[in-house]
């Protein structure tokens, strides 16, 4: 059987942490460590045994970015934001997907998208969700949740069996029980926002996470205006059926407790775009393969302001107009290739692209050049083929 | 209006609470195998994938740690014990690391898949595919799976699944409600498959699956019961009583 990984049990204080009113850092500490976890009782050692099987297929999926360098430098945020005896507990994945997102198991696994890792620009921005991620596994989310899954199916199902023999609707109390969950979901949701306010004040991060929220407003702005939809409006209020609350909660929530901590701490911005700069491509690719060029494109364009532009950015930027492929793309694509070969440790690909752009602007002559020299730096190019192809050798 | 509800409530727990309980072929060999192409091969094991729980009352799964963790046991003895019963030696799946773990892997998540497809549009009479129409029983995983009889020098793969949800006692309450409403409610959920693959060519040769299966896997009489089903009509073994 393989050794489970540790988790905390907090030493019987009935707050979870100290809340305090000072801006001091070092007045946030983290409650004490208590040593091993195992899961207790029937459901919470069911949650463990199924993972724990679903985690040894993640170990070898193809979807997993198999990045050593990468995942320790995510785990070792997490450790500086959660502590170095918490974070043993967790094993980090990250996963080739583009959406903003992280996910805790009951058992300690942690997906880590690449997208969250495209979106985030800092250190002090990453520790704040992985802080919220960490909340819930502290505070063993995934097994409350099933429980009221469990209830509340149960309690509906006698309610349309009671309802039955009495001859009686009762759509609106199911229906309200589906809302009851979604409510607690919230509740959680809220909680490990809370939870990591009170990590990062007890770290060596500053925090900031009300941007990450603000920016993927504008985002989704930014892709309907692409897509020629309205704009959505601002939404104070969860639905019935939010499982999260609203972006904008989250901003008001994050904005007073940054309020409230000042500016003390680290943003850590320097190091994040040390670590993260090396897996541009692979960090953006599900990105500018998901065809919402509005979303790539701001995404993009947000982490050059923030993180200034590289070689790799542009030529990613690039690929985006280029795969779009408008006549007018070819244009853009075309300098912002150029630019990425203006800089140092451009990639050979963008000689590819700046080729490919030029032949099809028909621009014949310069096209053949920027390919020959993109199979001269890349002799054994998997597309070597199709690129001799179109050189016509 | 009661008769208006209680007709649509038992739409409803039809369709959200039952399964479907069609009959269905369970298995099928390519053609053109039998016990003589088996004989004298190796067949390596895979490990086999099991869950056990309860069903709550709602139809909810309820994995439970316990109960698989002594079906996985039961499930290795017993195989173990059936292995006089074979006319091939049994290898257990070699512990790997690095490509070739992926490689098995991926291949473990492949014959799933096919596997599932076997069960969805060729088993099931009333689903199948255009292509699979009338057409022998003929799937592969491809000859990838050749590096795997390089590595574990057998000739076939095994591979065995179980998933058994025993319905809790609540569950079992309501289905007698339900059937004084006359709607029929399932109760429980036990099914598995067992299957070959021919690893010199990624044919898949024999495939035993079952969405109703007996035997309790929590016990050893009862788990005696459950591979003899999943291993009916399997190839490979020397003629011998059925339970």
């Amino acid at each position: 059987m393989m050794v489970r990984p540790l988790l905390l049990v907090l030493a019987g204080s009935a707050l979870f942490f100290p809340i305090s009113t000072s801006a001091q850092k070092q007045e946030f500490v983290r409650p004490p460590y208590a040593g091993a976890y195992e899961p207790q009782g029937v459901d919470e050692r069911g949650l463990w045994m199924e993972i724990d099987e679903f985690e040894r297929r993640v170990q070898k999926a193809a979807i997993v970015m198999q990045s050593h360098e990468l995942t320790q430098y995510v785990q070792s945020v997490l450790c500086k934001a959660v502590g170095d005896d918490r974070c043993a507990s967790v094993r980090v994945y990250i996963i080739k997907d583009s959406s903003l997102n992280a996910s805790m198991y009951p058992n300690g696994m942690m997906f880590v998208h690449t997208g969250l890792l495209a979106r985030v620009h800092s250190e002090a921005e990453l520790a704040a969700i992985l802080g919220h991620e960490f909340g819930h596994f502290e505070k063993r989310h995934s097994l409350n949740d099933f429980r009221k899954r469990r209830t509340l199916t149960d309690i509906s199902t006698w309610v349309a069996i009671a309802g039955s023999y009495a001859r009686t609707p009762t759509a609106d109390i199911r229906n309200n029980l589906v809302f009851s969950y979604y409510r607690f979901s919230r509740t959680q949701e809220s909680e490990a926002d809370m939870i990591s306010v009170e990590y990062i004040r007890a770290s060596p991060y500053r925090l900031r996470a009300s941007g990450i929220w603000q920016r993927v407003i504008d985002e989704d702005t930014a892709l309907r205006k692409e897509r020629g939809l309205r704009k959505r409006r601002k939404k104070h209020a969860p639905n019935l059926l939010d499982s999260h609350p609203t972006h904008i909660q989250r901003i008001e929530f994050h904005a007073e407790k940054e309020a409230e901590a000042g500016n003390s701490g680290d943003d850590a911005i320097a190091s994040y775009r040390a670590a993260t700069a090396p897996y541009l491509k692979e960090l953006f690719d599900p990105l500018i393969r998901d065809n919402d060029f509005g979303a790539a494109d701001y995404v993009i364009r947000q982490r050059g302001a923030a993180l200034g532009w590289d070689a790799q950015l542009y030529f990613l930027h690039a690929e985006l107009f280029r795969m779009r492929g408008h006549p007018r793309d070819f244009v853009t694509a075309r300098d912002l290739f150029q630019k990425s070969l203006d800089l140092p440790d451009s990639p050979a690909e963008s000689w590819r692209g700046l080729g490919l752009c030029a032949m099809r602007m028909g621009e014949h002559d310069a096209g053949q050049h920027a390919l020959t020299k993109y199979l001269e730096l890349q002799p054994d190019a998997t597309d070597r083929a199709t690129v001799k192809l179109l050189l016509g050798t | 209006m009661g008769r208006k509800y209680l007709a649509a409530l038992a739409v409803l727990l039809f369709t959200i609470l039952s399964t479907p309980s069609i009959a269905q072929e369970k298995g099928a060999v390519l053609e053109g195998f039998s016990a003589e192409t088996l004989k004298g091969q190796k067949i390596l094991l895979f490990r086999p994938s099991v869950w056990v729980g309860e069903q709550s009352t709602g139809g909810m799964p309820e994995p439970r740690a316990e109960w698989t963790e002594t079906a996985r046991e039961l499930l290795d003895a017993e195989l173990r014990l059936r292995q006089a019963d074979f006319n091939n030696e049994l290898l257990e799946e070699p512990t790997l690391i690095g490509p070739d773990a992926d490689m098995v892997a991926e291949h473990k998540a492949l014959f799933n898949t096919v596997a599932h497809s076997v069960m969805t549009y060729q088993f099931f009479y009333g689903n199948r595919l255009p292509t699979r129409k009338n057409k022998a029983f003929d799937w592969t995983l491809g000859e990838g799976t050749r590096r795997i009889a390089d590595l574990s020098g057998a000739r076939y793969g095994l591979f065995i699944l179980t998933e058994d949800q025993y319905g809790s006692t609540g569950r079992k309450m309501m289905q007698l409600f339900a059937m004084g409403l006359g709607v029929g409610v399932t109760s429980g959920v036990h099914k598995g498959y067992a299957g070959l693959v021919d690893l010199e060519t990624g044919q898949l040769v024999w495939l035993n699956a079952d969405g109703q299966m007996g035997g309790d896997v929590r016990d050893a009489e009862g788990m005696k019961k459950r591979v003899a089903q999943l291993l009916e009509d399997f190839p490979g073994l020397k003629a011998m009583e059925m339970q």
